[in-house]
């Protein structure tokens, strides 16, 4: 597929997000109903397929950082905000991050062995039979 | 003429591109994830601003274009998800409820975090969604009252120290499966920490990512509530 086809269909797929976004009743991101919807044409059987999308997909994916930027150098309007917070703001960044790598850990490591367990059990309870 | 030339939307754009490069030069040169070519070219485009003296609504006419790109940009996140769907399959239960864990805990810690520190509301509704991915940070802390450059800052600098805290949260957690080890780390610092799980091995890579995007639709799910 032509890159300008790619570019139309990706670019059509978030417009449409955007639409649901407005009628939701509840505040839901517009990019992220578009995920939604590319994931969903994706794995329904439809015309659309991953290698009509994975040129464009594929540099956005790998230079999502570069877009970026403009949000970022906005900061300088909050120069003075920074000055006087900044040092909350790192503090709580990182003493949130390691307890929110923990969190996951923990729970990804208990639900998978409660699940291992349930399995065993139930092998277990075949066996006897 | 100086100011008409600096007011073309090109000017940012190519500024843009120009101090992302060098940030991507400098990352492979160092070889070290403090070395995050977006934060260098965020670094980059504030000193050309300011030592020209150029304002920052002439940048921003170049930088509309690009931050435009954002939202096709978050929908590609759809991609990643798909591309690994076995493993995501396999491993469907433990990686949802892992990322909807990480996710309350991040938002609850900040939360209480900001309540201790005597930081505002605003600040706090910038703050929220940080440990996910920018575009999605962006948009929830916009539609709660938060101030989107401070989001965007908090969210680099938490994906920067997640990319360098990884393996030392590896030893400290005990985590031994690298689905684990891939899912909290995507959970706990997004793309920029997915790098870093990339390098340990194809399975963590993949699964940082599709935590991206979970823990990306687990924070939005629970900012309604908030």
């Amino acid at each position: 597929m032509s890159f300008l086809r790619e570019l139309g269909l990706i670019l059509a797929v978030c417009l449409l997000g955007e639409g649901i976004a407005m009628v939701l009743p509840i505040p839901f991101p517009g990019s992220v109903v578009a995920m939604g919807l590319l994931f969903l044409l994706l794995i329904v059987p439809c015309p659309v397929r991953e290698h009509h999308v994975s040129r464009l997909g594929n540099f956005l994916l790998q230079n999502m950082a570069f877009f970026f930027i403009p949000a970022g150098v906005g900061i300088l309007e909050y120069a003075q905000l920074m000055k006087e917070q900044g040092l909350a703001l790192v503090a709580i960044c990182f003493f949130t991050m390691i307890l929110t790598f923990g969190a996951t850990a923990l729970t990804i490591r208990g639900v998978t062995r409660l699940l291992s367990r349930k399995k065993s059990a139930k092998e277990a309870a075949a066996h006897v039979e | 003429m100086w100011n008409e030339w600096i007011s073309s939307p090109l000017f940012g754009i190519v500024l843009s591109i120009l101090a992302f490069e060098i940030g991507l030069w400098l990352n492979r040169r160092l070889g070290s994830p403090v070395a995050n070519p977006l934060l260098i070219a965020v670094i980059l485009v504030i000193l050309v601003l300011q030592l020209f003296r150029i304002p920052l609504e002439s940048f921003q006419k170049g930088g509309e274009v690009i931050s435009m790109m954002l939202v096709p940009a978050t929908a590609a996140l759809a991609l990643l998800v798909y591309r690994q769907l076995p493993v995501l399959r396999e491993n469907f239960l433990p990686v949802v409820l892992g990322c909807l864990a990480g996710s309350v805990t991040s938002m609850v810690s900040v939360a209480v975090c900001c309540r201790l520190l005597g930081l505002d509301e605003v600040m706090t509704a910038s703050l929220l969604p940080k440990s996910v991915t920018t575009p999605i940070a962006m948009e929830v802390s916009a539609s709660h009252g938060g101030l989107v450059p401070i989001t965007v800052v908090a969210v680099i600098l938490t994906g920067i120290m997640g990319a360098i805290c990884a393996p030392l949260l590896i030893r400290l957690f005990h985590v031994k499966d690298p689905v684990e080890a891939g899912v909290s780390i995507g959970a706990c610092s997004h793309a920029v920490g997915t790098t870093r799980a990339l390098e340990m091995g194809e399975l963590e890579g993949a699964m940082s990512g599709v935590s991206i995007g979970i823990s990306g639709l687990m924070t939005v799910l629970l900012s309604l509530l908030y």
